[in-house]
């Protein structure tokens, strides 16, 4: 069931001024109830205006988004989707304002009028979300903590909202590689165990493989292919010819296929790739047979 | 590539320690007791985690940071000396993450222009040397465009044009990929590294992309404000396990090539791209 449909959304910046530019044309697409979607594509490719849309941060210059079946457009119903859609931007630490680390991800669920104890219990849970320890951070500033702790401590603010779809603009840009996959394993776990609907935006191929059960690729503007995470990366030459790159598991895949290994699902993972190599081994190499290197 | 580089140091860092908020409540250690030295004409990539001291260290190349205790010089100039800052700030030339917090001016032209005008050198030599760093950053159609409608690759090349007109020994790089699609960070990887090799500029590259560190000549692993791990690629790759100690990661290709040699399969030692792991399956 889909939880947002956009249909033939375009979105004009700047309409009628000297400085008008078409960032998004004619795009429709939707996203699936409880399901964990990257939308990807190059730089300029519109995949952030296009998540602005998904709380009614922005509306449509001509189509319709609906969310939750509220039609953006619609100001005075749209102006509660930010209780159900959480926002997070680029560099979401730099919105840190709070005294502490409480105030600032408290600051949410106040202004939804929730009670002290209620409050008081989303921003525990929202902090075990993120795997920051109540009592270790509740009083530190925002400013005393790393920079993979302030990520976590603005994303908990937006959990603390409890939204049923959370939106998070290249929430790993900066991360090492560890933090990196915390993080993402985190959102991971919402989606799970919350039945959260998630939507990654990024150009990181590596993170939308191992993480996203589908994706939409924007090009110029314009959809460029949406499908299951699978299917988009067994297609290489149509990521390559719009800048995107494969991830590296899939990239092994179409290099052996080129080299004559025949495999007809590509890798997602590293565990994938080992499995499909071993696999490969036992059956004896096939196609490096001529080879005596593997005997 | 093996030379004699001991005669060849271009910054040399000494017992540098910098403490953040020194004497407060949030008082913190960045860096304690760094001792190493950037050889001229190297690219060196400096990994590690979050909070592990790297753009700390970075400050210290040119006097951005001066040193709590140690010291930093630059070609034979002290950092903590008033005297050589220009001097200093005029050879190693740096970048960040964020390109719209560099750029200066209504055109992309002007932007580049910018330093060597307050340089005070002769018009002519000024024309030539933009001229220059706009060709090796491939911007010299955009020069009469404006900074802000340039696209995220475009602004970091312009960036680091800026700093290349100064024409630098050095290029200090903060993750300057972190905010690049993938096609804008190969782009800018390639031309770093041509200047490099064509050019003769010193290039230290902060990143938290191993496939970036792959490209080096040698790799520093920081942690916890010190240098815990340095040596080529194929060194500090073949530590294998001893990476997630630091929060880091092997490359793909490398960690996959670990997995299957457990398994029993026989590859080749130091496998750290694609292209190569899949020469080690089809010989």
């Amino acid at each position: 069931m889909s939880i947002i449909e956009v249909h033939e959304l375009t979105f004009v910046y700047g309409r009628k001024t000297p400085f008008e530019v078409t960032s998004l044309q004619d795009v429709s697409m939707e996203v699936l109830e409880g399901e964990f979607l990257a939308v990807a594509g190059p730089t300029g490719s519109g995949k952030s205006t296009l998540a602005q849309h998904f709380n009614g941060l922005l509306r449509p210059t001509f189509g319709s988004v609906t969310v939750l079946g509220i039609n953006t457009r619609d100001k005075r119903s749209a102006a509660g989707l930010w209780e159900k859609v959480g926002l997070v931007f680029q560099y979401p630490e730099v919105q840190l304002f709070g005294e502490t680390v409480y105030e600032d991800i408290a600051f949410g669920p106040v202004n939804t009028g929730a009670g002290k104890e209620q409050v008081d219990r989303r921003v525990r849970q929202a902090m075990e979300l993120v795997e920051l320890d109540y009592h270790r951070f509740r009083d530190l500033s925002p400013l005393a903590l790393s920079a993979g702790e302030r990520r976590r401590a603005a994303i908990a603010g937006v959990l603390a909202i409890q939204p049923r779809i959370l939106v998070l603009d290249e929430p790993t840009a900066g991360l090492d590689p560890a933090g990196r996959k915390r993080l993402l394993g985190q959102i991971k776990n919402l989606q799970r165990a919350f039945d959260c609907t998630i939507i990654l935006v990024t150009h990181n191929m590596d993170d939308a493989a191992r993480w996203a059960d589908r994706i939409v690729l924007l090009d110029q503007g314009r959809l460029y292919r949406q499908g299951a995470t699978r299917e988009i990366f067994n297609k290489p030459e149509e990521l390559l010819t719009i800048g995107l790159d494969l991830p590296f598991p899939s990239t092994l895949v179409h290099l052996l296929r080129g080299a004559g290994w025949s495999i007809e699902k590509t890798a997602l993972t590293i565990d994938e790739a080992e499995a499909l190599v071993l696999k490969a081994r036992d059956a004896g190499f096939p196609s490096c047979s001529a080879n005596p290197g593997h005997s | 590539m093996m030379m004699d580089r001991t005669n060849n140091v271009l910054i040399r860092i000494k017992d540098l320690t910098h403490t953040y908020n020194p004497g407060e409540a949030n008082q913190r250690e960045g860096l304690r007791g760094v001792t190493a030295d950037i050889y001229s004409g190297e690219f060196l990539a400096v990994i590690g985690a979050n909070g592990s001291g790297k753009s700390t260290l970075a400050r210290h190349l040119n006097a951005l940071l001066l040193p709590g205790s140690g010291s930093v010089t630059v070609d034979g100039l002290d950092t903590s000396r008033d005297e050589h800052l220009w001097d200093i700030r005029r050879r190693v030339g740096m970048v960040f993450q964020n390109p719209d917090n560099q750029l200066v001016a209504a055109l992309v032209e002007e932007d580049v222009v910018f330093g060597p005008e307050n340089l005070g050198l002769d018009p002519a030599e000024i024309r030539r040397r933009v001229d220059r760093a706009l060709a090796w950053m491939g911007l010299e159609e955009l020069r009469h465009r404006a900074p802000h409608l340039l696209s995220g690759g475009q602004k970091q090349r312009l960036a680091v044009a800026g700093v290349l007109v100064m024409q630098p020994d050095c290029l200090v790089l903060d993750e300057p990929t972190a905010m690049l699609d993938p096609s804008g960070r190969k782009e800018l990887m390639a031309t770093i590294k041509r200047l490099c090799r064509e050019e003769g500029v010193t290039v230290v590259l902060i990143t938290h992309f191993m496939e970036e560190a792959v490209a080096a000549d040698r790799i520093w692993i920081m942690h916890q404000g010190a240098i815990a791990l340095e040596g080529t690629p194929r060194e500090i790759f073949q530590q294998g396990s001893r990476l997630a100690a630091y929060n880091l990661e092997l490359p793909g290709p490398a960690e996959l090539a670990e997995r299957l040699k457990r398994s029993g399969l026989e590859l080749p030692p130091g496998i750290l791209t694609v292209e190569e792991l899949v020469q080690g399956l089809c010989p």
